[in-house]
């Protein structure tokens, strides 16, 4: 939580922000997908994984990125133990700004209480001692969900005001189920909003997004980390000016490129690779990979995004390690 | 050698100066759009600026003052989309951009497929395209269609969550040479893997060339799997659909 708060810390925090979930995991606490995307027990035997088992500084019981969507509608893909769930996104829920209904009971919807019963599982099980990182969900990655990817994206283009007034409804979701996670233990909150460089520009991060961003650090009351996929390195600039605590970013961005570019207004968690290193590596190359971001200044480690289903264990207890090694060394 | 200036439509003369860094691209750009018509030219900058009513209105123009189907798919519609391809390519355009670009490209191309359908004209060739089993993402398997169509390829498209054998069975069925897969998550990914080995299994590799892309797809991962070909982006893939097909002959 100091490394959130930008103050000194005796150790450079592993966190995952996202998840860190693998089938070996979901084996060794009998906590297996999809029964931990839906209920509160092994959702939050998953989660504590991440602490008990890999050595994380956090735990995040949130895997995926659809609790809401299944919440306000959107047709679900809930998918077995290898796979994520996915949202059918080429069956979309609306199709303009007025079809969109937020229900009252979202945050007591069975997808989304079952979230805030795994934190209250983990803020028992695990005390104060270990950050417990909720996930609320930006309205951008709402509304890829809830309109279509393509759709949503052409009317961002065609459509600007219309754009902006989707994402200023869809802000009541992030808002609300982010206030009820606070209100339910967690320490801070992941904010994914997937205006990922691999899809649009700096610029409309900046033109569609800073803005709400800003109004999510004043209204969320707890610490929170964006995260946004891809090169991102030309988006930063604005996403620093936010007032979020961290900024969760991927590994095509280069960790000293990354640190100028904030300039310390935001701190960075980050960024070791997926799917070359974490998944298709060893920890001799993870451990690389963690070195380059301590020896950039970052100020929290972890992987650039969920993780693989298959990663293994040793990979990942190769990040907490090497942080350890960096710190004895220096 | 053609000058800038050889080319009629101010649009084209500035992107090209604008936008091409590359001294082949500039070279080739500037020599195509110095031979064609003005009317190409016109239809080209109205898909760059993904004017979709403006594309549809030349397109019918162009063709009632007689010019061919096949020039004008050429020499505009496609002539254009590949300014847009290089312009995503350098991050100058991003995807809402490159899907307005196949929005107006839609247009051009429904006066111009009736035609070559009737004439019995071939495309560049057949290609199949899906995202694999387990995953729903289609925008990046949307994009490289949307281009291959874009480069006169006929494709087939097999939609998300395809499985091994429905992939297997639209090969067989269609002849199709080519085959792309596409994947956005890293547990979806070896499901590239598993299609080649089901091929294999089957006995109809050989039948084939498949080509992989994704967000988390490396080179590396595509020849580790045995891939015939793997493309960063949606133009690499219409360079790799090219060169299979052109190793398939």
């Amino acid at each position: 939580m100091a490394a959130l708060a930008g103050q000194p810390v005796d150790r450079t925090p592993v966190c995952c922000p996202t998840s860190v979930a693998t089938v070996e995991l979901m084996d060794l606490v009998d906590a297996p997908f999809p029964d931990a995307n839906r209920q509160a027990a092994p959702m939050a035997r998953l989660a504590a994984t991440a602490h008990t088992i890999l050595g994380f500084d956090s735990v995040m019981p949130v895997f995926s990125i659809i609790q809401e969507s299944s919440a306000l509608g959107c047709k679900m893909q809930w998918e077995g133990k290898d796979n994520w769930p996915t949202v059918r996104m080429s069956e979309p829920i609306w199709d303009s700004v007025d079809d969109i209904y937020i229900p009252n009971d979202l945050t007591s919807h069975p997808d989304t209480q079952c979230v805030l019963d795994a934190i209250k599982l983990l803020r028992e099980e695990l005390g104060p001692d270990v950050a417990i990182i909720g996930k609320t969900m930006g309205p951008w990655s709402l509304a890829y969900h809830c309109f279509g990817v393509e759709k949503f994206l052409l009317l961002s283009l065609d459509d600007p005001e219309a754009t902006k007034a989707i994402l200023e409804k869809l802000k009541k979701v992030t808002i609300d189920f982010g206030i009820a996670q606070v209100e339910a233990g967690v320490d801070a909150l992941t904010l994914p909003d997937h205006a990922t460089g691999d899809l649009v520009s700096g610029e409309y991060y900046q033109r569609y997004l800073r803005d709400l961003h800003i109004e999510f650090a004043e209204r969320i009351p707890c610490p929170l980390i964006l995260h946004i996929c891809g090169r991102t390195v030309d988006r930063m600039g604005f996403i620093s000016e936010t007032g979020m605590a961290a900024f969760h970013y991927d590994s095509k961005n280069a960790p000293e490129e990354s640190m100028q570019t904030v300039e310390g207004r935001i701190a960075l968690v980050g960024n070791i690779n997926n799917p070359e290193t974490l998944f298709s590596k060893g920890p001799e190359d993870v451990k690389a990979e963690v070195f380059a971001n301590l020896d950039a200044g970052v100020q929290m480690i972890g992987p650039e995004c969920a993780v693989p289903l298959q990663t293994s264990i040793a990979n990942l207890r190769a990040i907490p390690e090497a942080v350890r090694e960096w710190h004895a060394a220096h | 050698m053609a000058e800038l200036s050889d080319i009629q439509n101010q649009t084209i003369q500035d992107e090209i100066e604008e936008y091409l860094e590359r001294a082949d691209e500039i070279e080739r750009f500037t020599e195509l759009f110095a031979r064609v018509k003005p009317a190409m030219q016109d239809i080209a900058a109205a898909i760059i600026e993904g004017d979709d009513d403006e594309v549809d209105a030349l397109t019918a123009k162009a063709l009632e003052n007689g010019i061919d189907a096949i020039e004008i798919m050429d020499d505009g519609l496609i002539a254009g989309m590949g300014i847009v391809g290089i312009k995503f390519r350098e991050n100058f355009v991003f995807v809402p951009e490159v899907l307005s670009c196949a929005r107006a490209m839609r247009a051009g191309m429904a006066h111009i497929e009736p035609i070559l359908s009737a004439s019995g004209i071939e495309s560049q060739g057949k290609v199949i395209m899906g995202t694999v089993k387990g995953d729903l993402h289609d925008i990046g398997k949307n994009l490289c269609i949307m281009m291959l169509r874009g480069s006169g390829f006929e494709v087939i498209d097999l939609g998300v969550d395809v499985a091994e054998d429905t992939f297997i069975d639209a090969v067989e069925e269609s002849g199709a040479k080519v085959l792309g897969m596409s994947a956005l998550l890293t547990t979806t990914m070896p499901n590239m893997g598993r299609t080649i080995e089901a091929f294999i299994d089957a006995d109809v590799r050989d039948d084939v060339l498949i080509m992989v892309g994704g967000a988390p797809v490396t080179q590396e991962f595509s020849d580790d799997m045995g891939a015939d070909g793997y493309g960063a982006d949606a133009l690499s893939c219409v360079a790799m659909a090219k060169e299979l097909i052109a190793s398939a002959a």
